[in-house]
């Protein structure tokens, strides 16, 4: 065997994949506006929930000492005492935050079909961002609300023989051990599909685009992904990985943030918004990532 | 030094045994049938009666048979207990408990005279009391000696006592136990045995025990008291324990436990535990030294050899969350992170429990306050102490609790206006058992060491130890000490303990102290400066009359701190040369069961920091469950 080949076809190997993710990063980057204008609606309507919130609880303890408390850090006691006793004061806030997740499965549809589209056919206008988004909504709407329902049904498949089999966990298992790994198991096994349906789902919406039909982007879409399934993988499983770690790095940085000084407020405001900025360029690299593969 | 021993170590030769009147002594030996649960015993009582009465009849805890079947008063009206279905239960996994024979020492035979009785309820299905008519009447401070054999049938567990899954055993409330013969407030003598019934658990005098068992060689045993002996034949093996002044005795047996072993200031320590859960040996260490430590500065020192810390297999785990003499068991779940320490605030309670039930052993079934009450108030001060008072429960994230803080909240939760007091019987509390026997007697405590400071709190509390360890004191005992010590430490403000505990152990009255308004109207400006009109308003919205002092904070810093006797409304006017930024009511928050905190305090300049940072924070978790469901989209 010749070990030196592949040695060389390796380093080769590598080289190709570190271009193939610095084209990716580089024709991401054209997309910025359309980004930080995804981004920017995503946090305004998170924002209207948040105002909400601030005045909840701004009529249920804004003239408190208790405040002085709570800038030194998380104080439980504060919190729950303002819920206990001026729990309808959150009443609003409550129905604002449901309403507006059920109102982002559609705003979300609307963005990322912009976003999508833009993307696909090399463009970076934001007129065109919209025009797009208005001109696919409703099919892209309809294959995210198929592929959504394709996640509950696994997830359904999932749950319901693994409790059918196990039945009382206490009763089953001689150990709680198991069970843990069990679940493990299955949260991972089901994140691993949830990868894949995504990889799908994108490669569908893209594919509707030539195709013209639902179905017909659904069963092109499935080809795609059985054809490239590796590389569709691994960026998914990239761009999972990463929303965790962020996630992480974002709720260890801001674990012991008090809010004694204005500069500490706003460096946590801005932490937790550069995170979410990057968490809509990570996705709008995954659609690069993802079209390039299908064209 | 943590070691795995096969095999419990021994107790410390230096522990006096004479600490009790030891009124209820067993030498019991049992043969355990692993395979059909049951133990075949006998049982030598050797029993003290310490009254000017003669006696004709005794009485004995049969408590096995509550879990005879679904008409025993314990289990009346349950369909479910623990996700146990009890119309589905086969007869296999019911127990009992039964007397094949009762000797005196003469050798009279009485079993034919022992009948079940029913005090409480009149429930003639209920087998949990036992009397037995004498042939020949005991004596007024004679002591007897009988010779009982009884075969105990473990049930499948329901409720601590049973076994489960690969050979796990827990035996307690296993052998006829003989009932407290005392006076009553009258001065009338009389039996004092309660039927089990739920929200109740241990009443009896104190003792020696020994208590041999031959089981199965692969079982691991554990149990109260020390082991004495220990010996070996084929496929059985024979352990003795022997325990002095204990008011019950429990043991486990299972063949997958580890045992962990060490000693700390003299006390023999030895954990039990299933080996998944060996990464909580450690924790369970530090939790029980902690205990140990504090308990012995604050309370007085551990009046026992030894602590064994039983950590039940999850499948068993009814058996866990229990405190018997000289052996608690513990609950853990496979993965529970170090900075969630609620096994560890488990175990602290379950371990104060050899102080108050164990050594100060009040009657659990009629005042379950005065042990389950000062237990959970000394597991927040021993955890709040050694991990921080707003963090010792959990601290995940940026997501913290204190154990005090969990305690005020269970309090908190109360129906304040449906609950009944806290000094009844355990059996009448049909709800809310936790958070008014626990959380709001715990809650009181803390108030109470607020009002007096922590330094009167220890010494109330140490004399109430070292007055009635190895006795059953009651209200009355406690509330005595608290008297007697204050009375030595006479406090500035004035307190009347006696309305302090009618109101709230006998009462269900609540307290909320609010700062209604406050108000600076400038009366004058001139060449000496500008002069304000003060005005404070102060309500307790509450019942319940605790004074306090209240913190007036002005522009210029200067702080006035005013005490209020709590009562009502206050208001408060005078003219100053500075306007008043803040107003609060007890900002140490010495009055813990303050319903709520928040309205303590007023300011002119509120601090709305946190409130964007809240407010931002709920916007970005909002953000990530967008992008979350939205991730198919």
């Amino acid at each position: 065997m010749d070990t030196d080949n592949i040695r060389i076809s390796e380093f080769f190997t590598i080289i190709i994949h570190l271009n193939f993710i610095k084209n990716i990063l580089k024709q991401a980057y054209l997309h910025k506006i359309n980004i930080v204008t995804v981004y920017i609606i995503q946090a305004i309507t998170a924002a209207i929930s948040g105002v909400v919130l601030y005045f909840a609880m701004d009529k249920s303890i804004g003239h408190s000492t208790a405040l002085d408390a709570l800038a030194k850090g998380f104080d439980r006691t504060v919190f729950m005492d303002m819920l206990n006793t001026h729990g309808d004061n959150f009443t609003l806030a409550k129905s604002v935050i449901i309403g507006g997740i059920l109102f982002y499965f559609f705003i979300g549809t609307f963005l990322h079909t912009g976003l999508l589209v833009n993307i696909s056919k090399r463009e970076t206008s934001l007129g065109l961002f919209f025009s797009n988004a208005v001109k696919y909504f409703i099919p892209f709407l309809g294959i995210a609300t198929i592929f959504t329902l394709i996640a509950l049904l696994i997830l359904g498949l999932i749950i319901f023989p693994f409790n059918l089999l196990v039945g009382d966990p206490l009763v089953t298992f001689s150990s709680e051990k198991p069970y843990v790994l069990w679940v493990t198991t299955l949260i991972g096994v089901f994140s691993v599909i949830m990868i894949i349906l995504w990889g799908w789902s994108i490669s569908s919406r893209l594919a509707y685009l030539s195709e013209g039909s639902v179905f017909k982007a659904i069963k092109s879409g499935y080809k795609t992904i059985k054809l490239n399934f590796i590389k569709l993988f691994v960026i998914g499983l990239s761009i999972f990985l990463l929303h965790i770690l962020f996630m992480i790095g974002y709720l260890f940085t801001n674990a012991d943030l008090g809010a004694q000084t204005w500069a500490v407020v706003f460096l946590g405001i801005a932490m937790q918004q550069v995170f979410s900025l990057l968490r809509v360029s990570m996705r709008t690299v995954g659609y690069v990532g993802v079209n390039n593969i299908v064209s | 030094m943590l070691l795995q021993y096969d095999l419990a170590g021994q107790c410390n030769s230096d522990y006096s045994k004479a600490q009790s009147n030891k009124i209820a002594n067993y030498d019991i030996k049992v043969v355990l049938d692993a395979e059909n649960k049951i133990a075949v015993c006998k049982q030598i009582l050797v029993w003290k009666n310490t009254s000017p009465d003669t006696l004709k009849e005794l009485r004995f805890y049969m408590y096995m048979n509550a879990f005879k079947n679904k008409t025993s008063t314990y289990l009346k009206g349950s369909n479910t207990v623990f996700r146990q279905k009890m119309d589905q239960k086969p007869e296999k996994e019911w127990g009992y408990i039964t007397i094949t024979s009762f000797k005196t020492q003469d050798g009279i035979e009485l079993s034919e005279r022992q009948q079940y009785i029913h005090p409480d309820d009149n429930n003639l299905e209920d087998e949990s009391v036992l009397s037995v008519i004498l042939e020949k009447p005991i004596l007024p401070y004679q002591q007897v000696k009988y010779n009982i054999d009884f075969t105990v049938k473990l049930p499948k567990t329901i409720v601590r006592s049973g076994y489960g899954k690969n050979d796990f055993f827990l035996f307690v409330h296993w052998f006829p136990q003989i009932g407290v013969y005392q006076p009553t407030q009258s001065g009338k003598w009389q039996w004092n045995c309660h039927q089990f019934m739920k929200g109740t658990e241990f009443y009896a005098d104190f003792g020696d025990y020994s208590v041999e068992i031959d089981a199965p060689d692969h079982l691991v045993i554990g149990g109260s008291g020390c082991i004495i002996d220990k010996s070996e034949t084929a496929g059985r093996q024979y352990i003795t324990f022997e325990g002095h002044d204990l008011i019950d005795f429990g043991w486990t047996a299972y063949p997958d436990y580890d045992v962990y072993t060490t000693v700390h200031n003299g006390v023999d320590i030895e954990i039990l535990m299933p080996p998944e859960h060996c990464k909580f040996a450690d924790r369970y260490l530090d939790a029980v030294t902690h205990g140990l430590d504090y308990m012995t500065a604050h309370v007085g020192a551990y009046p026992y050899p030894k602590i064994t810390i039983v950590d039940p297999p999850v499948h068993s785990l009814n058996s866990g969350f229990m405190e018997y003499p000289m052996m608690i068991t513990g609950a853990s779940f496979y993965g529970i992170p170090r900075s969630v320490r609620s096994v560890e605030s488990l175990v602290i309670h379950e371990f104060n429990h050899m102080y108050f039930m164990a050594t100060l052993a009040t009657n659990e079934k009629e005042t379950p306050w005065l042990d389950e009450g000062f237990v959970t108030y000394f597991e927040d001060r021993v955890t709040d102490h050694f991990h921080g008072d707003k963090r010792s429960l959990f601290n995940l994230l940026g997501f913290r609790s204190g154990n005090a803080e969990q305690t005020r909240l269970e309090y908190l939760s109360l129906p304040h206006t449906t609950t009944g007091p806290i000094a009844r019987p355990g059996w009448e509390v049909k709800t809310n058992y936790k958070p008014l026997i626990y959380g709001k007697t715990a809650t009181m405590l803390k108030t109470l060491e607020g009002i007096v400071t922590i330094e009167v709190m220890d010494e109330i509390i140490k004399s109430y130890f070292a007055k009635y360890k190895f006795t059953h004191p009651t209200e009355e005992d406690f509330r005595s000490v608290v008297k007697q010590t204050l009375t030595n430490h006479p406090l500035p403000n004035k307190f009347d303990d006696d309305y302090f505990f009618d109101e709230l152990l006998h009462g269900t009255s609540t307290l909320d102290y609010e700062v209604i308004d406050i108000q600076n109207v400038r009366i004058e400006d001139n060449e000496n400066g500008a002069k304000w009109n003060c005005k404070i308003e102060l309500n307790n919205n509450g019942k319940l009359v605790l004074g306090t002092q209240f913190l007036t904070k002005f522009e210029n810093g200067i702080e006035l701190p005013t005490y209020w006797d709590g009562n009502g409304q206050f208001v408060y006017e005078f003219t100053s040369g500075t306007p008043i930024e803040t107003v609060e009511i007890d900002p140490e928050h010495k009055i813990f069961l303050d319903l709520n905190f928040n309205n303590n305090g007023k300011t002119y300049s509120p601090n709305k920091k946190p409130l964007i940072k809240y407010a931002s924070k709920a916007t970005n978790w909002i953000q990530t469950i967008y992008e979350l469901a939205s991730f198919l989209l």
